[in-house]
């Protein structure tokens, strides 16, 4: 006879203390993991809208709606990687929003490459990334801008976007060749219109 | 070698990222000397993963962002609404059987000539006039029309559960693919 046993994995996380005294009534003690990830909070939210303000209130909703099912957090992932897919979640119904705001979808590219090339520095190089970033599609650039954080390894990426580890991989690939090619377009472009 | 392989480009990414076998690498830095085109393929990946380096950048917000999460935080989160798609299915599946159903009564002429009586009593109707009515008078409804429209109406509300649930998810997500 095989039992099968399902072992319960505990991640030592220094958030998880800050959690436990919120669960117990200390609602103030929220502020520290406030403080603490809103910036890649506000980060993540940012390059799924593309718009700060849009961004900014997702992310602070993002915030209160984790506050309300701490309860429900069951400490088997680590706090940051629990927040961050609500963040994810809550800014991709967001875009939906700002989808029926614009109206279609090439509305919305246009705007995302404006709003790039006035966030990000007036650099060439920069700009030129904006550029190509802004015709890939939109799991793409999620996928590259987690990536790219550093922050998260592709196990916890997987996690917070919902896509399978192999399915994230080959999607990195493809969005990187993709991305080159992008440029090398742009640049061959520009070097004509010079 | 004219061509690189699919493989040896697939491997790229791992490399750029240091994150290959060591007997990949080793493979990978051997087709390298003698494949130009593989050369030219990582060139640009190490020019477009430099480029992401410098352009995914943490961003900050607002320096009120902390104090706006607290003093909403007793604000009960609105829920998105959750469109189970088991109960999607169930109504679907539910109208089309009632339109089903109804079409096949209607085609067998079930509804065709279906008949009451309507007892003239109910209205006391005075002596000198119920000798000449009769006590009951059949009355025949046709009631295909108002079928008809049933079905009509059990459809539209099928096609509309089917677009909503099946149709409209799968291309959103297609397009966000």
């Amino acid at each position: 006879m095989v039992v099968s046993v399902k072992q319960s994995v505990m991640i030592i996380d220094p958030d998880h203390s800050v959690i436990d005294r919120i669960v117990a009534g200390d609602a103030s003690a929220y502020a520290m993991l406030v403080n603490k990830h809103k910036s890649y909070t506000f980060t993540i939210a940012l390059r799924i809208l593309q718009v700060r303000a849009d961004a900014e209130e997702a992310a602070q909703d993002a915030f209160i709606k984790a506050y309300h099912n701490l309860k429900s957090f069951n400490k088997e992932s680590k706090f940051s990687t629990w927040l961050y897919r609500i963040v994810f979640n809550t800014a991709v119904s967001y875009k939906r929003k700002q989808r029926q705001r614009f109206q279609d979808i090439e509305n919305t590219v246009i705007q995302y490459a404006q709003e790039a090339e006035g966030m990000l520095e007036k650099t060439d190089k920069r700009k030129f990334i904006a550029k190509a970033l802004a015709a890939l599609n939109e799991a793409d650039r999620m996928a590259l801008s987690l990536f790219y954080l550093e922050e998260f390894s592709l196990e916890e990426i997987s996690e917070i976007t919902g896509i399978q580890h192999n399915t994230l991989k080959v999607r990195l690939h493809r969005a990187r060749v993709r991305l080159a090619e992008e440029l090398k377009t742009i640049l061959q472009h520009e070097a004509t219109a010079l | 070698m004219k061509t690189s392989s699919k493989t040896h480009h697939y491997l790229l990414p791992g490399y750029v990222d240091g994150t290959l076998s060591s007997t990949d690498k080793q493979q990978l830095e051997k087709q390298l000397e003698s494949d130009a085109l593989l050369r030219v393929a990582l060139a640009r990946l190490q020019a477009t993963d430099s480029a992401l380096r410098d352009t995914f950048t943490l961003e900050e917000p607002s320096r009120d962002f902390t104090l706006n999460v607290m003093a909403h935080l007793e604000r009960v989160p609105v829920q998105e609404p959750v469109r189970s798609v088991r109960k999607s299915v169930m109504l679907l599946v539910s109208a089309l059987l009632a339109a089903a159903g109804t079409a096949l009564l209607l085609a067998t002429g079930f509804f065709d000539t279906p008949t009451t009586t309507l007892d003239v009593n109910l209205f006391k109707l005075p002596a000198s006039a119920s000798k000449y009515v009769p006590q009951t008078i059949p009355v025949s409804i046709n009631s295909r029309m108002l079928l008809n429209s049933i079905i009509m109406i059990n459809v539209v509300v099928a096609l509309i559960v089917f677009d909503r649930t099946i149709l409209k998810p799968f291309f959103q997500k297609r397009l966000s693919q």
